[in-house]
């Protein structure tokens, strides 16, 4: 079975404003579903979503002929906070915790706000496809990365946070991608390390980490204001599905494994810390 | 206090009633220093921006108390600038 973690980001420039209108894929991402030739099993889920608007609040739907209904879908609101002086509310996590929404093979999903003319927005969401054929993504689950953090290694303990600084492209689009070890680079060559979450010093709507381990297939991480959200973001999500959501990186991939970002308001330079546990053994998942 | 200082003071902050003192505001734009190691390099260097290669920058609130700048917010530089414009493009379209 070849799981397959991955996102897609949605972004418009300078909105109409006024009524729902849509936006468009950002670059290398698709709104359709990857076809499974299985059109009444979920090809997938959706597991989480977010969103960001530059400057002020705003609706967001997701919606399809086969998810939700073809008007309006799944429909949330974006909430703008102009008292906080880093990110005015981008990004805000919209789905519910614990619920993961089906998706079908081969759909077309839609993507759209409805919010002030001239503001910039974005929208993206989380999707974990079961069994993608030809995926090769290394997804380890939370049980066997608690044992190797509480182990340690030969009487070490060997959870690191390595810094990379990322910048969001400037036009609401993914930006310049930066190699995992471009500004520190103290993985420990032939291990692999479980990327556990990370923590930003400013909020960004979304992070990803694309590279050998995650089957060149963007792997998301919004950039929450709040780090206890981020810091174990990804054993949480796979504690919460009892299912394999823990991104394994083999340090060999350092300089192959890169990290973007993307964001409604060009955040400028960003320092994200990515917090990864060596394990003991090599992952065979 | 010297009278360098108590002259700041007094220029610093007005008194417009016995219950009320005001002080001064400032929103200045200043790089925030921030460095990083680049591996390539073999050295810290300051942190610019991908794209623009500009130093990173934020607005700084500042309220000048008893002669002193004290720090009341920090703004990031990219999303200010970013409402800027489309608040510049609004202006316009309205003009048209």
């Amino acid at each position: 079975m070849a799981a397959l973690l991955t996102c897609v980001n949605a972004f418009k420039q300078s909105l109409t404003g006024g009524s729902f209108e849509a936006l468009a894929a950002a670059t290398r991402d698709s709104l359709q579903v990857v076809s499974t030739g299985e059109p009444n099993t979920p090809a997938g889920w959706i597991e989480e979503t977010w969103a960001g608007n530059s400057a002020s609040k705003m609706e967001w739907s997701i919606f399809s002929q086969r998810f939700g209904d073809n008007q309006n879908g799944l429909r949330g609101q974006q909430m703008f906070n102009p008292t906080l002086s880093g990110a005015d509310g981008v990004p805000q996590l919209g789905f519910p915790r614990t619920v993961d929404v089906p998706v079908w093979s081969a759909d077309t999903l839609n993507v759209q706000v409805n919010g002030t003319a001239s503001d910039n927005a974005n929208v993206g969401f989380q999707i974990y496809y079961q069994n993608f054929q030809g995926s090769e993504q290394r997804l380890a689950p939370y049980s066997l990365v608690e044992n190797a953090i509480k182990s340690g290694i030969s009487g070490n303990s060997r959870v690191l946070g390595i810094e990379v600084t990322v910048t969001p492209g400037t036009t609401g689009n993914y930006g310049t991608a930066v190699a995992l070890n471009a500004n520190d680079d103290r993985l420990q060559a032939d291990y692999d390390y479980a990327l556990l979450g990370y923590t930003s010093n400013a909020p960004v709507m979304c992070f990803g980490i694309v590279g050998p381990d995650t089957g060149q297939y963007r792997i998301p991480m919004p950039g929450h204001w709040d780090a206890r959200h981020t810091a174990d973001w990804f054993l949480q999500s796979s504690r919460w599905r009892m299912s394999p959501r823990v991104p394994i990186i083999n340090a060999n991939n350092k300089g192959q494994t890169f990290i973007d970002g993307i964001d409604p308001a060009n955040p400028g330079a960003t320092k994200l810390s990515l917090y990864f546990a060596q394990l003991p053994n090599k992952f065979n998942g | 206090m010297s009278d360098q200082q108590n002259e700041t003071t007094t220029r610093s902050r007005s008194r417009k009633s016995d219950e009320e003192v005001t002080f001064p505001l400032r929103l200045v734009k200043v790089e925030t220093g921030e460095t990083h190691w680049d591996t390539a390099q073999g050295r810290w260097v300051p942190v610019t921006h991908a794209e623009t290669g500009e130093p990173a920058s934020e607005y700084r609130l500042l309220a000048t108390i008893d002669g002193v700048d004290v720090p009341l917010g920090s703004y990031n530089a990219g999303r200010v600038e970013t409402v800027v414009r489309a608040q510049q493009q609004a202006q316009q379209s309205d003009k048209a």
